[in-house]
């Protein structure tokens, strides 16, 4: 029993934050900082205990612990820890309201993602996602700034419902005992062609909402602009890494019987991603929304890769994700640090020539953009090159993705131009002195990662076992 | 081994100064002296790098002695390999030349000095790298890697509104990038061991797969050449650069394609892609000839010296495609004094346009008040034109010789086009020297300094007694 109660630890530490934080709102009024160094302290501790029982289970019939679950949330805690970080000197420096709130929500969300990286039960895939939907609906709650961004969290919780209601029709229709993912594979291998196709596609695209992939992304471009720049931060950062986790399960155990016809549906989602992330950020003049399609991109590229249904790609695609995921940290890292006179500027063009104010951030800055780019040897483009070898059986797929790439190439010349070519218009607000520590360790992991890139891909064969 | 040191140093010593030049004083009198110190040094120790390198390298073929490899242990099948021969040595001597010419020849008043030393000196390193690859990985990362220094170099010499014309350029040469690594991909696929260069043509490819392997690597290494419809990405950022460093940083990459040409490309065409032959030729021809009538459209002797190059560069590109191995040695030594016959030619035009903008007066017979320049910029102009003057003379004869003996007609339109590029050369010279606009001894016009005089001559005597004995300096 006490065993038992320790093994929830990574979850439990989460809701004993949110007491914590809830009786510190009672007895102290006023303390913005310290709420967010409670609720750091209590992811820390979520993942040092994940950590510490890396293959200890309390739930097996309904959530799976392994290396591979431990590594996601490890990653997952880590990028809402450098969130939580910039998010606190945003509350501080705007001297917003609602700290405490965030800070809940913070914990409440990263519960929740712990439980979606975990599951292998379509019933509790089900029940989370409708936590999140209704928790990520909250996030854009509190961060209504304009009426136009009022509809579109109401237009969000209204489609996010109907998506819930596809998969929990999937999951009723099945009998109680073939809900866990294995079993409900060789459920559906009896089933007819059709009612196959529907019961895997309302899973499917269900989670393509999540995923935001197009074209059920606008939720997730759309508002990156106008939301205040720590809830754009998570949508961008901080559910990625437990979303396609739980997908890529579901690819090697739910799906992977049916390769044949799913993977013309992972191409064509795959084809559209990069259609609209292209067009998307070549069309825009907004920092977030530049990078939230090209973002949409990456899922495309993503979904592609997978969509050969070759064994072991999963590992990779997890990989290139984090890659991403981490470069896009660094930018986001850079835009915290883009200050004019308090605000946090989302239009392109007032950044221009900030690289002769802040040459340090804007070099950075600069680094993960040429990263994105995809310049060798860097790293990125060392995990994009090993994942589309994979794949060199199928040339359609290289050439999409490598084109995709040369259209999104005037969007970063765009960016490199504004920031390091043109004259300063604006006048930069100091930067502090831990934002320029932070970026000095992103870069160094990057510059480490791309020396040796077979960190990367050490023991993938044991650590990333996705099943 | 200690060669193979060697190696390495030519590839990462210019990293090392760059950031020595990244580290110089933000102050604005002293950090244009400084940078241009740590520069000019950086590369005068990799020039003396690779002068030892030569000595150890005694044939021409790629000695064992000369080539190091690298392999990561999760991906065996990928051995990063650098090796040099006579071939890749004389390149790579030719553009740190250059880059130091262009390093003296850079104004103290251009914006933006600092940087600019700061990005040619990495992508003088990533160039080494380039020079020095051996396997289709290492040859891909150093293509496409040495792009980025470029761009930010012609980035920070654009003025504002001209940055339109720099994306389509990137948009060019990162589409070449894009069906290298394509082809790079599909050929690493196959998971061999040891992928050289060299042998590319010997590996067991599907006719889909061949056809997308020398496709995309055609394609990407004719993308960097100036031939039409790609030409006009180059040359209106040739025509737009005022600085003389970046000018030659950017003359330097279609050659960069023609020694990819002579490194990988096999000597009979791939039987998938030998059909585009007479079109390709077609085109390199038709594009040669309207580059070298279009020299006389323009009054500018900038815009006259970028059509002599796109005549030239088109040359080199003819001479590659030749079915024969044996002119390989003469498009080097060709390559190698045409680099510095036309980077001298650069920075003494950068110097006149920057005194003739300080006096407000024309360009116009600005040689008649510079006797150095005078005397150094004929005698380049008369290498240039092809006299006996310099190895670049005997190397061209040998390169059209072979040219009429592929094709008579093509020999024919070729040697049309070489006199046609030297007659505009000869006439912007006249403009320079006409003594009919001769100005007031009011207007006080600078020489070039002694130093930059004195390693002016020198250049010219290395080239005359190239001549001569074309590795004269090899011992």
């Amino acid at each position: 029993m006490l065993e038992n109660i320790l093994y929830t630890l990574p979850q439990s530490s989460l809701l004993v934050g949110i007491l914590i934080l809830l009786f510190h709102a009672l007895f102290t009024k006023t303390a913005q900082h310290s709420c967010f160094q409670i609720t750091k302290a209590t992811i820390l501790l979520s993942i040092m205990s994940a950590v510490l029982f890396y293959n200890k289970n309390f739930l097996p019939a309904y959530l799976d612990t392994s290396s591979f679950t431990t590594i996601a949330y490890v990653l997952n805690g880590g990028f809402a820890l450098v969130w939580l970080w910039l998010s606190s000197k945003w509350f501080i420096n705007t001297k917003a309201q609602g700290s405490l709130k965030f800070c809940i929500l913070v914990l409440l969300l990263l519960l929740t993602l712990s439980l979606v990286i975990k599951s292998i039960h379509l019933g509790v895939l089900f029940a989370v996602f409708a936590i999140l939907s209704f928790l990520q609906f909250l996030l854009f709650r509190l961060s209504r700034t304009n009426e136009e961004l009022y509809h579109t969290a109401g237009r969000y919780g209204l489609i996010s419902i109907f998506f819930l209601i596809l998969i929990g029709g999937a999951v009723f229709a099945l009998s109680k005992e073939n809900l866990s993912y294995i079993e409900a594979e060789s459920f559906i291998t009896e089933l007819s062609p059709f009612l196959k196709m529907v019961f895997t596609l309302s899973i499917l695209c269900s989670i393509f909402f999540f995923l935001s992939v197009a074209p059920f992304h606008f939720w997730f471009t759309d508002v990156s602009s106008p939301l205040i720049l720590p809830v754009a931060t998570y949508f961008n950062l901080v559910p990625q890494t437990a979303l396609w986790s739980a997908f890529l399960k579901l690819h090697n155990t739910l799906f992977s019987s049916m390769s044949d016809n799913l993977k013309w549906v992972y191409f064509a989602f795959g084809v559209l991603s990069i259609v609209f992330g292209v067009v998307g950020a070549n069309a825009s003049r907004f920092v977030r929304k530049i990078f939230a399609s090209i973002s949409l991109y990456q899922t495309g590229v993503l979904l592609l890769i997978l969509s050969t249904f070759k064994e072991n790609i999963t590992s990779y695609c997890f990989i290139y994700l984090e890659i991403y995921l981490f470069i896009l940290l660094g930018v986001y890292i850079c835009f915290y640090a883009f200050k004019i006179n308090g605000e946090y500027p989302s239009n392109l063009n007032l950044l221009k020539g900030v690289s002769s104010v802040r040459p340090y951030v804007s070099a950075a800055f600069l680094l993960q953009i040429i990263m994105l780019i995809g310049f060798p040897p860097l790293s990125y483009f060392m995990v994009e090159f090993f994942a589309l070898t994979e794949v060199a059986k199928s040339p359609l797929i290289v050439y999409t993705t490598l084109m995709g790439g040369l259209i999104l190439l005037p969007v970063y010349l765009k960016i490199i131009e504004i920031v390091s070519f043109l004259k300063r218009e604006q006048n930069f607000d100091r930067v502090d002195f831990s934002t320029y520590f932070c970026l000095l360790i992103h870069t160094l992991c990057l510059i480490i990662l791309s020396l040796y890139p077979e960190i990367l891909f050490f023991q993938t064969d044991i650590l990333l076992n996705i099943r | 081994m200690q060669a193979g040191l060697l190696l390495m140093l030519i590839i990462f010593l210019p990293l090392v100064g760059s950031l020595f030049v990244l580290s110089s004083k933000d102050n604005k009198q002293e950090t244009f002296k400084n940078a241009q110190q740590v520069t000019l040094l950086t590369i005068l120790i990799n020039i003396s790098l690779v002068l030892i390198l030569f000595s150890v390298c005694g044939a021409s073929e790629i000695t064992n002695s000369l080539v190091i490899k690298y392999s990561w242990h999760f991906f065996s099948y990928i051995k990063l390999s650098f090796g040099a021969d006579i071939l890749a040595l004389i390149f790579v001597l030719a553009i740190q030349m250059t880059i130091f010419i262009g390093v003296l020849g850079i104004g103290k008043e251009q914006q933006n000095q600092k940087n600019i030393l700061f990005y040619s000196l990495i992508y003088l390193a990533l160039l080494n790298g380039y020079f020095f690859a051996l396997d289709i990985m290492s040859f891909y990362i150093f293509f496409t890697a040495q792009l980025m220094p470029l761009y930010m170099l012609i980035g920070l010499s654009l003025s504002e509104h001209q940055h339109k014309i720099l994306v389509r350029l990137a948009f060019h040469h990162f589409f070449g990038a894009i069906l290298l690594l394509a082809s790079c991909i599909f050929i690493l696929s196959l998971k061999q061991d040891d992928i050289l260069l060299i042998n590319i043509d010997k590996l067991h490819l599907s006719y889909r797969k061949s056809i997308f392997v020398w496709g995309g690597l055609f394609m990407a290494l004719i993308l960097r050449m100036p031939v039409w419809p790609f030409h006009h990405a180059t040359t209106s950022v040739w025509s737009a650069l005022k600085n003389p460093l970046v000018f030659l940083a950017l003359h330097i990459l279609p050659l960069s394609g023609i020694y990819g040409f002579m490194r990988c490309w096999p000597l009979n065409i791939p039987i998938e892609i030998s059909i585009l032959t007479p079109v390709f030729q077609a085109l390199c021809i038709l594009t040669m000839l309207f580059a070298a009538i279009g020299g006389y459209a323009y009054t500018n002797v900038g815009n006259k010296l970028s059509n002599y190059i796109f005549v030239y560069d088109l040359l080199y590109l003819l001479a590659v495609f030749l079915p024969t191995d044996v002119i390989k040695f003469n498009i080097t030594y060709s390559v190698f004094s045409f680099l510095l016959m036309t980077a001298c030619l650069v920075i003494i035009q950068a110097h006149m346009m920057r005194e003739s903008t300080q006096e407000d007066v024309g360009i116009k017979g600005i040689l008649c008040h510079m006797p150095h320049a005078s005397i150094v910029y004929g005698l380049f102009v008369l290498a240039a034109l092809g006299l006996p003057v310099s190895a670049f003379f005997w190397n061209n004869f040998m390169i059209v010789s072979e040219i009429f003996n592929f094709h008579l007609y093509i020999g024919t339109i070729v040697v049309i086009c070489m006199t046609l590029a030297a007659i505009s050369l000869l006439q912007s010279f006249y403009v320079l020297k006409d003594e009919s606009c001769v100005l007031s001894p009011k207007v006080k016009i600078k020489d070039i300094d002694f130093l930059a005089f004195v390693m002016l001559i020198a250049v010219m005597v290395s080239l005359l007694l190239s001549l001569i004995k074309p590795l004269w300096f090899v011992f």
